[in-house]
């Protein structure tokens, strides 16, 4: 098993002439939890993306759990990415006709490759347990808070048990107590499993909490029309 | 695949509404040409095996769908008569069973069948309580009439009077049930079954009244060797009795007797030929084949089925552009949905089965919902004919 859980060389993205992004080289390690910053329209869902298979980068090299993504298909790449990476987005993108159990179980509903048995529906109720959303599981999207949904997101981020975390803004719209919390529940399943981390935030405040940080504009070159 | 369907399945019941409007219009388009063809097919049956069962008709010249509608299935009609000399002379010649009737008069609504009594046992109708009418003034009552009218052997029916202040008109003639059909599946459920001479009853051709001698002198207006005016303060009898029965006569000669139509049943195909013949050389009166009248008849729905096939042809196409306005809305409106699926490395073939799994679920639960109305439609479509 190498170290590095992502690992981007020499990796060129474009969308045209109106953006592209160069990254000469990035390496984040297994266990780590690593914050991304930058300011908005600088790439950082887009280096998201091509770290997690999404976008294929016009050259370079990517590899994610050791494995060179850009060697596999479509099909391969979306089986490592559902396999190995849980993602949180900003606005949850919760299904509004699912229960919030369902929606943690979601995963295994999309992929045949996962097996929703006993297990999994346990740990789906572990997890909200530790969520502290237990109450709520029945309920649809619409009826729960703000909170309570970006927790359902979160809980489905980790069902399958990722070696990745990756979430994007989770504190984008919080105060500053709740964005710890928030912390607390991405650190603590993260830390408990050994599992990687990276947070794309723009809460400077955070940024002590994480064992690293990349700046975006430090680490890359981003060039807008 | 249990995971895309119960995706599929909240998706759909989350959309109730949506979904239900969907379904009933699939549902629709599925079931208005099944409908049709169901009804053109028991309209075929009903009126080719009718049609089968009564060889000729025979009637005043005019409309020969009239006169077979009239004389098969009781329609109302305003048919010529024809005089009960004809039916003799069709009876006399030899040529097969002729059967009079009288169709101009209804009770309570229902059409009255005057007619011989050869009617029931060429049509196979017979009592499930009472006996057939043998004398004037009783009658027996198809199934339906029984049971709608909720009457039996001993209880009375009046006839529907045609002029209810026209004091010159005979009364409504009060009829004691004699008995009831037994259901037979057809038109004649409909009716009412007298024996041909209490139709003349009702024409006001024959009646009953007190006895010449008890008659006050002061009523007789004027009195010939063949004919009598009485005022019309003298009450005639609006029911036939053991008392009075002989009291009943006719005035002028039967051969002028109305009647609405001849049933025919000719012995063979030459005795067929012949009488059709000598009835269609006169210029007053006509012999039809009910078969070839159903034929022409059937020639006119099968273009209406014609027409109401485009109908639903047209339909199901609007029904089909309006799912696909429904399914390229919500891809648009999922646009969203399936990116976040996406990313979290749901396949595009995944996402493609979803909408196909919804789209069977929509097309099975209109196929069952229209199989369902279909079935019932089927159960009811005696009726339904009928009432048509």
């Amino acid at each position: 098993m190498t170290k590095a859980m992502i690992e981007l060389n020499d990796v060129a993205f474009g969308y045209g002439d109106e953006f592209s992004l160069a990254v000469p080289k990035l390496q984040v390690n297994r266990g780590e939890k690593v914050a991304c910053i930058g300011p908005s329209g600088t790439g950082k869902t887009t280096l998201i993306n091509l770290m997690t298979g999404i976008l294929q980068p016009d050259q370079g090299e990517v590899r994610l759990d050791g494995v060179d993504i850009q060697k596999l298909g479509e099909d391969a790449r979306r089986r490592i990415r559902i396999q190995t990476v849980g993602m949180v987005f900003q606005q949850f993108e919760l299904l509004e006709y699912l229960s919030a159990l369902e929606n943690i179980l979601l995963p295994y509903h999309l992929n045949p490759a996962l097996k929703l048995d006993a297990a999994a529906k346990a740990r789906a109720r572990k997890i909200a347990q530790d969520m502290g959303i237990s109450r709520i599981l029945n309920r649809k999207p619409r009826q729960l808070s703000q909170g309570e949904r970006q927790r359902v997101a979160i809980s489905r981020a980790l069902v399958t048990e990722p070696a990745l975390l990756i979430a994007d803004e989770p504190t984008g719209n919080l105060d500053p107590e709740n964005s710890d919390t928030i912390l607390d529940l991405l650190f603590a399943p993260c830390e408990e499993r050994g599992a990687t981390l990276l947070v794309v935030t723009h809460d400077h405040g955070l940024l002590p909490r994480f064992d690293r940080v990349i700046d975006i504009m430090a680490m890359a070159e981003v060039a807008q029309a | 695949m249990r995971g895309v369907l119960l995706l599929s399945w909240k998706h759909l019941c989350f959309h109730r509404a949506r979904s239900l409007i969907l379904i009933a219009s699939i549902a629709v388009s599925f079931f208005l040409p099944l409908l049709t063809r169901a009804l053109v097919e028991r309209y075929q049956t009903v009126l080719r095996s009718r049609a089968k069962e009564s060889p000729l008709v025979a009637g005043a010249k005019g409309n020969r769908f009239d006169l077979t509608l009239a004389t098969l299935y009781f329609r109302d009609s305003e048919l010529e008569t024809i005089p009960f000399s004809e039916y003799e002379k069709i009876r006399d010649a030899g040529f097969g069973v002729a059967i009079p009737l009288n169709l101009r008069f209804k009770a309570r609504g229902y059409p009255i069948v005057a007619c011989g009594a050869e009617y029931f046992e060429k049509r196979g109708l017979g009592c499930d309580r009472g006996h057939l009418p043998f004398r004037i003034g009783q009658c027996v009552l198809g199934a339906t009439v029984a049971e709608d009218l909720d009457l039996g052997p001993g209880d009375y029916l009046f006839s529907d009077q045609p002029e209810l202040y026209d004091i010159t008109k005979p009364p409504a003639l009060k009829m004691s049930v004699l008995g009831t059909l037994a259901r037979s599946g057809g038109p004649d459920d409909g009716a009412v079954f007298v024996g041909i001479k209490t139709a003349w009853i009702l024409e006001g051709i024959a009646h009953g009244h007190r006895g010449d001698e008890e008659i006050d002198p002061k009523l007789i207006l004027s009195e010939d060797d063949n004919n009598v005016a009485i005022s019309a303060a003298m009450v005639e009898h609006n029911e036939v009795t053991d008392e009075n029965i002989a009291s009943f006569h006719y005035h002028g000669s039967t051969e002028g007797l109305p009647l609405s139509s001849v049933l025919v049943f000719p012995r063979d195909e030459k005795s067929r030929t012949l009488v059709k013949a000598r009835l269609n050389a006169s210029r007053l009166y006509q012999m039809v084949v009910p078969t070839d009248v159903v034929e022409d008849l059937l020639s006119f729905v099968f273009k209406i089925k014609a027409l109401l096939d485009l109908v639903a042809a047209i339909l199901a196409a609007t029904t089909l552009l309006l799912i696909v306005l429904v399914l390229m809305l919500s891809l648009k409106m999922r646009a969203r949905e399936i990116e976040a699926l996406n990313r979290i490395g749901c396949s595009r073939f995944r996402v493609l089965q979803l909408y196909a799994v919804e789209i069977a679920i929509l097309v099975a639960a209109s196929a069952a919902l229209a199989a369902a109305a279909m079935m019932l439609t089927l159960s009811f479509l005696p009726d339904l004919t009928r009432a048509l």
